[in-house]
C-alpha cells in the first residue's frame, strides 16, 4: 500500500488552518482592543494624578497667598503701633508657613516699611523704593499677584508672593517663598513603580521633582516634547498620552505622560512613567495571551491531527477492506464503527462481500449441480448409445444371418423369401436410424418448428401411403379418413408426430385395425390415431413417451424399433407447442392424439376426398424404357442404385455430381425421365441444384426425387419446398418402386420429345 | 497648612523619597569613609546616628552590606591632613567629611573618591564652584552660616535689648570664620554693638577667653558655629552659665546643653539628607552633577529654664519666632 496521505493530511491541516485562524484572529482582535483599553485608562489615570497633582500644587499656593494676604487683623492693642503689630503677625506667620523666607510690607506708596526674614536682617522703616515692582503694582490693585521663579544663588527655587492689605488702602505684603517645600506635594505622587510627578514654570524650568537634586540645578525641561507642548497649551488639562506619544524624560526614555495646567501659575505638573512600566501590564498580557495562543495553537493542532485521523481512518478501513474483497477476499468484514454514513458504507460494503460469497457460492453449487446434469446427461447419452448400438446390432445381426442364409440357398422361392425379410431388415434399421438421427436432432435443440398454413390432407395422404402397405400385410385395416382443414403449424414436424403415431398403432396391433381422423376443438384441429391394439396401463404413460421404452416387450422387440417413437413425439409436441392426449383401456386400445390450431384462412380448394389409391409395388408401372438418371456421390449407393433401376428395367445413368450427369446427358438425344438425386453431393453441391440444371439443360421439369442420409427436417423442407419428394436412406425398393409408380403415372411431362441437350 | 508643612518637613528631613532612585543593590557590600574632626565615640553622636539611620533606610546597613571606615583629628586642625590621606589609602566609595576644615582637608587629599560634606558656606570656602554644579568630587550639605550669624546676632540683640558689647568666638583657622565676622560686624555696627571676638581655635585659647571675658564681662556672647565650639559646648555653657551671660549659638546641642539660645538648621535633619546624596553616589551618579544642598529650615530654640537663671525676660516677639522652647 502506498503511504500516501493526502485525505488525513488535507483535513489535518484543514482543521489546523480553521482552528489557527480563528485563534489568531481573535488574539489579535482580543490585543488591539486590550491594547487601546489599556492605554486610555493609563492616560486617564495618569490625567486624573496630574489634575490631582495640579489642585494640590495651587491649593497649596493659594493657601500661602491667603495666609500671607491675611497676616495682618486689625489692632487691639493700641499700646503697640501698626508696624509694630504688623511685624509681630508677620513673625506669627513665619512660623506658620516655613516655606516663607522673608516677609515685608509696602504701604500704598510703594516704600517697604517692615521687613522680617530668616536669613536677612529684619529692618522696620527701611524706606526702599518698591514702587516700581510688578509684583507690587499687581497687588495695589488688589489682586494677588504670583512672580515667576527665581533661582535664589542659581540653585535654590524661589517667587514672589504679593497679596494686597485686607484693609484695602493699597498696601501690599509681599513674601519670598521658598519652593523647595512643594517637593512634598509632587513628591507623594506616584504611578506604578516609577512613575513619577513633577512641575515646570511658565518658561519649562522644573520647580519641583522627587529628586530634588534635579530642582537645584536649575534644570531647563522645555526641550521636552512633553513640556514643549504643555507650554504651548497654555491652558487646560492634556490627554496627553495621544498627543504626545513622542514623551522623553531628560534622560531620553520613552515615557507615557499626562499634564495639568497649575492655576493661576502657568506652572505645569507632569505625571510621568516609563513607557516599558506603562505598557508592561501589556506585554505581560500579551506574552500571555501569546502562550495561550501558542498553546490552544498547540491543541488546535493535536485536535486536528486527531480528528482528521478519526475522519480518515474509517475510510482507509473501507478502502483497505474493497481492495480486499476486489483481490478475492470475499470472507474480509469492514469494522467502521463510527456511527455515520461511513459505518453504513462499510456495512454496505459488507453486505456486498455477503452476497458476492452467496452468489459464488451459488454459482459453485449450479456449477457442481451443471456438472452433475451434464455428467448425468453424459452418462444418459453414453447409456442411449450404449443401448442404441446394443439394440443396432440386433438387426444387422438378423441381417448377416440373413444374408448367409441367401448365400446357402439355391432355391429362388427361398430367396426371395430371404430377400424379402433382408428388405424388412433393412426397413427397419432404416426407421431405427431414423429414430436415432431424430431424438439426437432434438436432444441438440437443433429443430425448431417453422410453423405454416398448409392443408392436413397432405398429411394425411402421405401416412396414408405410408404405412397401408405394412397395415396390409399385418392384416390390420388401416383407415384415413380425410379432412378439408387448414392447419397453422410445421407439416414436417406434424408429420413426424403422426408418423410415429400411426406406426406404433400398426406395430402394437394384433388384430383389428387403426384409425386416423380429425375432429375440430374450438380454434385447434386434433389429429387422433385410434388402434385395437393391447393398449397401456394406467402406469406406463408416462414411461412410454421416454426413450427405448417399449411396452409389452421388457426386454425391447427389436422388430418394434428402438422405442423411440413416442420419445421424439414428447420432444417435438412441445415445439409445435401442442400436447399430446393420450386414452386407452388395456385390452381395448388406445388412442394418441395431438392438437394444432386451424389455419385463419380455411380454404376449400384442393379439398381432397379420397387418397389416390395405393399401387402394390408388384402391380408396377411399366418401368421398362424410362430414362433415369442417378446422382449421387457416394460410389456404392450410385450404383446399386443404378442397378437397381435397370433391374427393374430402365435406363439408368449414374453420375457423380450436376456437372457429371449434364456431361453424361450430353451423350443422349434424350431428356431423362426421372431424376433420382442425392441430397448432399460433393463439392457442396446440393441435390436440388443438380437436379435444376438437369431439369434446366434437358428444358423440362421431370419427376425428381431426392434420396438422403439426412434425415433432418431441413432437408425434408427444402424438398417440400421444391415440391421433391424425399427418401431416406436407406432406401426401401419397394417403397422407390411405389414411388416410382406414382410419379411416372402423372402422365407425360411434355419431357418426350427429343432433343439435343445443351452443352453444360 | 500646618500639617501639611510638618508633614514636608518631615519628609525634608528623613531625606527619602517615596521613590526608590537608587537604592542598597542586593549582594554588594558598600565601604565608605567618615571622616571627622572630633575624636570617635563608641556611641554615635545624634547626627552620626540621624546619618546612619537615614543609610539603613536607604538599604544600607551596618554589619550587613555597609563598611564604615573612621578616620578622626582628634580635635586637631593639623591631623586632619594625615587622617583624610589614611582613609584615602583604604580606597572606599565614597567620603564623608564632617566640618569645613575636614572638608578642605578631603579634597586636597583625593580628587577622585567622592566627597559628601557636611560644611559650611561651602562657595565662599571655596570647596565647591557652585552650589548648583559643585564640579569636582565633593557635594553634599553646605550651612550658610555667613548670612545666618549677623541674624544670629540680630536675635541676641533683640533678647537683650540692653546688650551695647557682644562677645564673639570664633576660630582663626576657620576658612570662612573671617568672612562671618565681617558680616557680623556690618550688622553690630547697624544694631549699633560694639564686638568683641575672641579665637578659641584651641582649648586653652577658650580658657584664655574665658578669663578675658570674666575680666571684662560683655553683654551677651554669640558663638560662631564651628566642630570646635560644638566640642566645647559643655565647657562654654558651664562659663556662661556661671557668669550669668545670654549666649546665641549656632545650633540646638549647646541649647540642650544649657546655651541660652540658638538659630540655626537642625543637624540630624541635615545628615540625614546626606544619606541620599551618599545613595546617589554609590549607585553611581557623579558628584560634580550633585548641587550641593542648603538648610531650608531654620529653628530658634530658646531655654527658657536658662532665661530664668539669667533672670532674662523673653520679648514675646521672640516667643513667637522660637521654634522649640527647652523648659
Amino acid at each position: 500500500m502506498t503511504l500516501r496521505q493526502p485525505l488525513f493530511v488535507k483535513y489535518a491541516a484543514l482543521i489546523l488552518v480553521l482552528a489557527g485562524a480563528s485563534l489568531l484572529v481573535s488574539g489579535a482582535i482580543e490585543i488591539y482592543f486590550s491594547d487601546r483599553q489599556h492605554r486610555a485608562t493609563l492616560a486617564e489615570v495618569q490625567r486624573d494624578k496630574a489634575a490631582a497633582a495640579a489642585s494640590s500644587v495651587s491649593r497649596y499656593v493659594e493657601d500661602l497667598a491667603h495666609q500671607i494676604s491675611g497676616a495682618t487683623t486689625p489692632a487691639l492693642d493700641t499700646a503697640v503701633s501698626d508696624l509694630e503689630k504688623r511685624r509681630i503677625d508677620y513673625l506669627g506667620l513665619l512660623r506658620l508657613a516655613p516655606a516663607i523666607t522673608t516677609l515685608r510690607f509696602v504701604d500704598r506708596h510703594g516704600i517697604e516699611r517692615i521687613q522680617v526674614s530668616r536669613l536677612d536682617a529684619d529692618r522696620m522703616n527701611g524706606k526702599t523704593d518698591l514702587s516700581g515692582d510688578p509684583g507690587f503694582i499687581a497687588a495695589r490693585g488688589g489682586r494677588v499677584h504670583f512672580s515667576p521663579i527665581y533661582f535664589f544663588e542659581q540653585t535654590e527655587p524661589y517667587m514672589s508672593i504679593a497679596a494686597p492689605d485686607p484693609s484695602g488702602d493699597g498696601a501690599v505684603t509681599l513674601a519670598e517663598v521658598n519652593l523647595k517645600f512643594i517637593w512634598a506635594v509632587v513628591t507623594e505622587i506616584k504611578v506604578g513603580e516609577q512613575g513619577y510627578a513633577y512641575v515646570v514654570d511658565a518658561r519649562g524650568r522644573l520647580v519641583a521633582h522627587p529628586d530634588i537634586h534635579r530642582v537645584l540645578q536649575m534644570t531647563d525641561l522645555s526641550g521636552l516634547p512633553q513640556v514643549r507642548a504643555a507650554l504651548a497649551q497654555r491652558d487646560g488639562t492634556g490627554a496627553s498620552l495621544e498627543s504626545v506619544e513622542s514623551a522623553v524624560d531628560p534622560q531620553g526614555q520613552p515615557v507615557f505622560t499626562a499634564h495639568a495646567a497649575i492655576y493661576p501659575l502657568g506652572w505645569h505638573v507632569f505625571v510621568e512613567q516609563p513607557r516599558s512600566e506603562a505598557l508592561a501590564p501589556l506585554y505581560a498580557s500579551l506574552s500571555r495571551q501569546a502562550i495561550v495562543l501558542l498553546s490552544a495553537l498547540g491543541l488546535a493542532l493535536i485536535a486536528s491531527l486527531l480528528l482528521a485521523r478519526s475522519m480518515v481512518s474509517p475510510i482507509r478501513e473501507l478502502q483497505s477492506g474493497a481492495q480486499k474483497i476486489g483481490a478475492g477476499n470475499l470472507g474480509h468484514r469492514i469494522q467502521v464503527e463510527s456511527g455515520d454514513e461511513l459505518q453504513e458504507l462499510a456495512e454496505q460494503f459488507n453486505r456486498m462481500g455477503a452476497q458476492l460469497q452467496d452468489s459464488y457460492a451459488d454459482l459453485e453449487r449450479r456449477i457442481a449441480e451443471r456438472t452433475r446434469d451434464l455428467e448425468a446427461a453424459n452418462q444418459g447419452k453414453s447409456r442411449f448409445l450404449a443401448a442404441a448400438s446394443h439394440d443396432l446390432r440386433q438387426p444387422i445381426h438378423a441381417l448377416s444371418l440373413l444374408a448367409g442364409q441367401l448365400r446357402s440357398t439355391g432355391r429362388p422361392e427361398d430367396r426371395n423369401r430371404i430377400l424379402n425379410e433382408i428388405e424388412a431388415g433393412i426397413a427397419a434399421l432404416g426407421n431405427l436410424f431414423d429414430d436415432l438421427l431424430d431424438i439426437s436432432k432434438l436432444e441438440a435443440g437443433a429443430v425448431t418448428a417453422q410453423p405454416e398454413d398448409f392443408a392436413i390432407s397432405a398429411i394425411l395422404g402421405a401416412l396414408n401411403a405410408q404405412f397401408v402397405p405394412e397395415a396390409q400385410e399385418k392384416t390390420l385395416k388401416l383407415k384415413v379418413l380425410p379432412d378439408n382443414a387448414r392447419v397453422h403449424s410445421d407439416p414436417v414436424l406434424l408429420q413426424r408426430v403422426l408418423s410415429n403415431f400411426v406406426s406404433n398403432a400398426v406395430r402394437y396391433t394384433g388384430r383389428g385395425g387403426v384409425l386416423v381422423g380429425c375432429r375440430r376443438r374450438g380454434a385447434n384441429l386434433q389429429i387422433a390415431v385410434w388402434d385395437t391394439g393391447c393398449g397401456i396401463p394406467e402406469d406406463r404413460r408416462e414411461d412410454i413417451f421416454r426413450e427405448f421404452v417399449q411396452l409389452d416387450s421388457p426386454d425391447r422387440d427389436r422388430g418394434k424399433g428402438l422405442g423411440l417413437g413416442l420419445a421424439i413425439v414428447a420432444r417435438l409436441a412441445p415445439l409445435l407447442g401442442s400436447r399430446v392426449e393420450l386414452r386407452s383401456v388395456p385390452g381395448r386400445g388406445s388412442m394418441f392424439a395431438i392438437s394444432v390450431p386451424l389455419a385463419e384462412v380455411q380454404d376449400e380448394r384442393n379439398a381432397v376426398s379420397s387418397f389416390p389409391p395405393y399401387y402394390e409395388p408388384t402391380q408396377g408401372v411399366p418401368l421398362r424404357g424410362v430414362f433415369a438418371v442417378v446422382v449421387d456421390d457416394d460410389e456404392a449407393a450410385r450404383a446399386s442404385l443404378q442397378g437397381l433401376l435397370v433391374e427393374w428395367g430402365c435406363l439408368a445413368l449414374a453420375a457423380r455430381g450436376g456437372t457429371d450427369a449434364l456431361a453424361m446427358l450430353a451423350q443422349h438425344d434424350r431428356a431423362p425421365e426421372l431424376v433420382i438425386c442425392d441430397y448432399h453431393l460433393g463439392n457442396g453441391e446440393n441435390g436440388i441444384e443438380a437436379i435444376r440444371r438437369i431439369q434446366a439443360a434437358s428444358e423440362c421439369s421431370m419427376p425428381a426425387i431426392l434420396v438422403t442420409a439426412d434425415g433432418g427436417p431441413e432437408v425434408l423442407r427444402t424438398a417440400r419446398h421444391h415440391q421433391y419428394p424425399v427418401l431416406l436412406k436407406p432406401v426401401a425398393p419397394a417403397k422407390l418402386r411405389a414411388l416410382l409408380a406414382q410419379l411416372l403415372a402423372k402422365g407425360p411431362n411434355g419431357c418426350d420429345k427429343e432433343f439435343h441437350h445443351k452443352a453444360v | 497648612m500646618k500639617t501639611f508643612s510638618l508633614i514636608s518637613l518631615l519628609m525634608l528631613s528623613l531625606g527619602s523619597s517615596p521613590i526608590a532612585w537608587c537604592a542598597a543593590q542586593p549582594g554588594k557590600v558598600y565601604r565608605i569613609g567618615y571622616l571627622m574632626f572630633a575624636p570617635v565615640a563608641d556611641t554615635p553622636s545624634p547626627q552620626r546616628a540621624a546619618l546612619l539611620r537615614a543609610m539603613e533606610r536607604l538599604g544600607y546597613v551596618q554589619g550587613k552590606n555597609l563598611v564604615i571606615e573612621y578616620s578622626s583629628a582628634e580635635a586637631n586642625v593639623e591631623m586632619l591632613p594625615d587622617a583624610a590621606a589614611e582613609l584615602v589609602e583604604k580606597k572606599p566609595a565614597l567620603i564623608f567629611a564632617i566640618g569645613t576644615p575636614t572638608a578642605l582637608a578631603a579634597k586636597q587629599v583625593t580628587r577622585t573618591i567622592p566627597i559628601v560634606m557636611f560644611a559650611a558656606d561651602a562657595v565662599a570656602n571655596g570647596i565647591v564652584a557652585s552650589l548648583a554644579k559643585p564640579g569636582g568630587n565633593i557635594t553634599g550639605i553646605s550651612g550658610a552660616q555667613i548670612k545666618l550669624s549677623p541674624k544670629r546676632l540680630e536675635v541676641l540683640k533683640e533678647t537683650v535689648p540692653r546688650a551695647s558689647r557682644v562677645a564673639v568666638l570664633y576660630s582663626r583657622v576657620h576658612p570662612s570664620h573671617a568672612q562671618e565676622l565681617t558680616a557680623i560686624r556690618l550688622r553690630a555696627a547697624e544694631l549699633g554693638l560694639a564686638l568683641q571676638p575672641f579665637d578659641v581655635t584651641r582649648v586653652e585659647d577658650l580658657q584664655a577667653a574665658f578669663s578675658r571675658m570674666s575680666a571684662r564681662r560683655p553683654d551677651a556672647i554669640l558663638v560662631l558655629f564651628d566642630y570646635r565650639t560644638l566640642v566645647y559646648r559643655q565647657l562654654i555653657s558651664e562659663f556662661v552659665a556661671t557668669n550669668q551671660l545670654p549666649t546665641m549659638f549656632g545650633t540646638r546641642e549647646s541649647v540642650d546643653a544649657g546655651g541660652l539660645m540658638s538659630y540655626g538648621s537642625n543637624l540630624e535633619e541635615m545628615f540625614a539628607r546626606a544619606a541620599s546624596f551618599a545613595d546617589r553616589i554609590l549607585n553611581g551618579a557623579d558628584p560634580s552633577t550633585l548641587p550641593v544642598e542648603q538648610p531650608t529650615r531654620f529653628e530658634l530654640v530658646i531655654n527658657r529654664r536658662t532665661a530664668r537663671a539669667l533672670g532674662l525676660r523673653i520679648p514675646e516677639p521672640l516667643l513667637l519666632r522660637a521654634n522649640v522652647l527647652i523648659e
